[in-house]
């Protein structure tokens, strides 16, 4: 039922979509048909340029989603662990949180070149923050009753951040995952568009530039499927993690 | 009694909150009692009197401001091994990501040399013994409140502690079921000759499951009055709640308790 | 003030430590790439007559946008959340459309509306648009039962229980989504500047760029740091005087 749903409103989208092209309100060298869109996407999976950019994208984002998880996770811990160092780190990350991962590419060409260098850096500012500042707040808020049960059965220091504060701060850490992983695909489109040789965003740029405009409404749709997979990806290792949260939560409501 | 207690409480302090506005709460002043080896005691007191920051400083997770708590003749300065906490909000205490079994295996962390399939083989054990056949592979959210109470009694007799302390194990459970494990800890407390001291506020409660009631003023709590318990063993919930002696010492445990001036 | 001081001076020294290794660093590297924190900070002091009015710029399209997210947003989502077959018909789309990266649509809305203030604006709106949005669904669609049963029991007609009882039952959540739509309008502001150049502080760094000077750049970067902080906690004021009755009943 709700697929069928699902299907039926976006077959509306791609009805509603024909339609202006059909009408015309829009002139049709911007705005192609569904199926030139299509055509496009085809040829261009097929001729290898759409393929090829879409595994640089998705292979970025996927690399910098996991390496930021793995380093703000970590850090949490450690912030976790020694107050002074989470009383010293959170505010350092809150100022640096609502800094546009944009507005560092100019500057960090100049130390890290248009390479690889380039995109970790960038994707690691732009997810490391939301991966962290979660996790911190999670593995704080964990109930005072499951702490004091840790220290009554003799769980101290790294036994209980690992044993205890961490199980517990997990399904909250994997909102900062889902937000990092969003974040990952933004960041490197962004980068690919100012500073890229390569990639769906430096595709989607290049088209609109010499105005192949099924080009680049293919690469856009390429876009939106790697946020979606990726998405999934997230949600995958989340039922995996903490699939006793998603049990608990059910039979809380149920 | 001539046995050396296993528990001293000798004259505690504790205040509580306070900030550079207000000046802390003095929660428990002056208190003091012993709990001999195999007792049942039972602290019992106006509401709002510090019950649970009492066993909290019982059980070393709270420093005391002044006087000590000596246990097995160390003082305390932070949860020592050998006593183990029965926590009022069990469905919390109990951790949600570990099923039963693991969940008493948690408990056993202090325990020397013992392999991780004995560990398990002994939790499946104890969840049989507290009535939890069948549920061992449950998680603790999968059970009822009853049951939840029982694998945290279960957690805690896993650490081989020789001191139970008991947070108001049954206020949230229904009345059927409170019977229930009341006479599971009775049960318990004989075989494994195990001393437990609980907090509660249900006077009933206290008389029906101890040796000995420890009678609380309220705040700052010190201690009002001890009383001997003597009604027969085997307890049974209708003859000793009939029993003549019960409701004599029921009448002078309320009384003694609604003398007291209300706090606030 | 003593347990303020205790709670603040990790975060004073690591930053005092950061500020003195740059510094250091950069004096003992001596390169032009890598100017010392004295340096930015007088390329700060020399360009703020040009940094201040690019990112007012900045600021007045992130404002503009957001308001108009919330303006249309907001009733939107209260529509889906509580017309049935609305929300079955836009939200697989909203699902669908929302994993798209705002910037990916800057080349697209750039067809459409070149590369000025609409533009701009267009793509800021079009990112602070979904956490208004899906939070105003989700904030309507979460009013606990029973204040559906008081409202009719004091016979509100349904306008009257939308703005008696709904709307302020769903600010907090509503709230939450405005803040997250905040930071993000911030975000994107600048990096459509980027891709569309015109002005703003975004284009400013990209001329530093291009000029190669980095101290200026730098400059920059600080400038945006301390703005969008301020920015944030500026709202999380506003957030904290508009729900304290919200904050009051949470806390613990």
């Amino acid at each position: 039922m709700h697929r069928l749903r699902v299907a039926t409103s976006i077959l509306g989208l791609v009805a509603v979509w024909q339609l202006i092209v059909l009408l015309k309100w829009v002139p049709d060298t911007y705005f192609p048909s569904p199926l030139a869109t299509l055509q496009a996407l085809w040829a261009g999976l097929l001729s290898g340029e759409l393929s090829k950019a879409l595994a640089q994208t998705a292979s970025r984002a996927l690399v910098g989603c996991i390496a930021a998880t793995v380093v703000g996770i970590g850090l949490a811990l450690l912030t976790a662990r020694y107050r002074r160092l989470r009383q010293a780190f959170d505010p350092v990350a809150e100022f640096l949180r609502p800094l546009p991962p944009a507005a560092l590419v100019p500057m960090a060409i100049f130390f890290l070149g248009l390479g690889w260098k380039l995109h970790g850096f960038i994707l690691m500012f732009a997810c490391l923050w939301p991966v962290y500042l979660n996790a911190s707040s999670a593995l704080k808020a964990v109930a005072s009753v499951q702490l004091r049960t840790a220290d009554s059965f003799g769980y101290g220091g790294w036994d209980r951040v690992l044993r205890v504060q961490l199980p517990a701060a997990l399904p909250e850490i994997f909102i900062g995952i889902r937000i990092a992983a969003s974040i990952a695909l933004i960041a490197t489109v962004v980068t690919e568009m100012l500073a890229g040789r390569d990639g769906l965003g430096f595709v989607l740029n290049e088209a609109a530039m010499t105005l192949r405009i099924p080009d680049m409404f293919a690469a856009l749709l390429l876009t939106m499927l790697s946020g979606l997979v990726l998405n999934a990806v997230v949600l995958a290792v989340r039922r995996r993690a903490v699939g006793w949260h998603v049990g608990m939560t059910a039979s809380n409501r149920g | 009694m001539t046995t050396a207690p296993i528990l001293t409480v000798d004259h505690i302090g504790k205040a509580l909150g306070g900030d550079a506005r207000k000046a802390p709460t003095q929660i428990i002043g002056d208190l003091s009692f012993d709990a001999e080896p195999g007792e049942f005691i039972s602290v019992v007191g106006p509401s709002g009197c510090g019950k649970t920051t009492l066993l909290m400083c019982l059980a070393g997770l709270l420093k005391v401001d002044t006087g000590s708590v000596v246990f097995e003749s160390n003082a305390l300065q932070a949860p020592p091994p050998g006593i183990g906490v029965v926590f009022q909000d069990y469905s919390r205490s109990l951790l949600p990501w570990r099923r039963n079994v693991a969940n008493v295996v948690f408990g056993m962390k202090r325990l020397q040399g013992v392999s991780e399939a004995d560990k398990q083989a002994r939790a499946r054990e104890l969840l049989q013994h507290v009535g939890l056949r069948g549920f061992e592979d449950f998680y603790p959210w999968q059970v009822s409140g009853g049951m939840q109470q029982r694998v945290a009694i279960a957690r805690a007799l896993a650490a081989q502690s020789r001191l139970l302390l008991l947070d108001e194990p049954l206020a949230a459970v229904d009345a059927q079921t409170r019977a229930d494990v009341q006479d599971l800890l009775l049960s318990l407390a004989a075989e494994y000759k195990q001393t437990c001291v609980l907090v509660t506020h249900d006077v009933e409660e206290a008389l029906y499951l101890s040796n000995r009631v420890v009678v609380l003023s309220q705040r700052p709590t010190r201690v009002l009055r001890n009383i001997t318990v003597d009604l027969p063993n085997p307890r049974d919930q209708l003859r000793t709640r009939s029993h003549p002696e019960f409701l004599r010492l029921r009448e002078e445990v309320l009384t003694l308790i609604k003398s007291l001036p209300k706090a606030h | 003030m003593n347990r303020f001081w205790d709670k603040t001076w990790p975060a004073l020294a690591l930053l005092a430590a950061v500020l003195v290794l740059w510094e250091a660093g950069a004096r003992m590297l001596a390169s032009p790439n890598v100017p010392p924190f004295s340096v930015v900070m007088q390329a700060l002091a020399t360009n703020s007559g040009v940094i201040a009015p690019q990112i007012l710029q900045t600021l007045r399209r992130a404002l503009i946008a957001l308001a108009l997210a919330i303006i249309t947003m907001v009733p939107l989502g209260i529509l889906i959340g509580r017309i049935r077959w609305l929300g079955d018909l836009l939200e697989p789309i909203i699902d669908l459309l929302r994993p798209l990266p705002p910037p990916a649509i800057a080349p697209l809305v750039m067809l459409f509306a070149g590369t000025g203030d609409v533009a701009k604006i267009t793509v800021i709106f079009y990112t602070a648009s979904f956490p208004i949005l899906i939070n105003a669904i989700d904030g309507i669609r979460g009013t606990h039962p029973l204040l559906h049963t008081v409202s009719r029991s004091l016979r509100l007609n349904r306008a009257e229980a939308l703005w008696n009882i709904d709307l302020p039952a769903t600010l907090p959540v509503i709230m939450t989504g405005i803040r997250l739509a905040v930071a993000a309008a911030l975000l994107v502001s600048v990096t459509a500047e980027m891709l569309l150049s015109t002005d703003g502080i975004g284009v400013y760094l990209l001329r530093s760029q291009e000029t190669f000077r980095i101290a200026d750049g730098l400059a920059g970067i600080c400038v945006i740091a301390v703005v969008g902080w301020m920015v944030n906690a500026a709202f999380l004021e506003i957030d904290r005087h508009l729900l304290h009755w919200h904050h009051a009943t949470t806390s613990e």
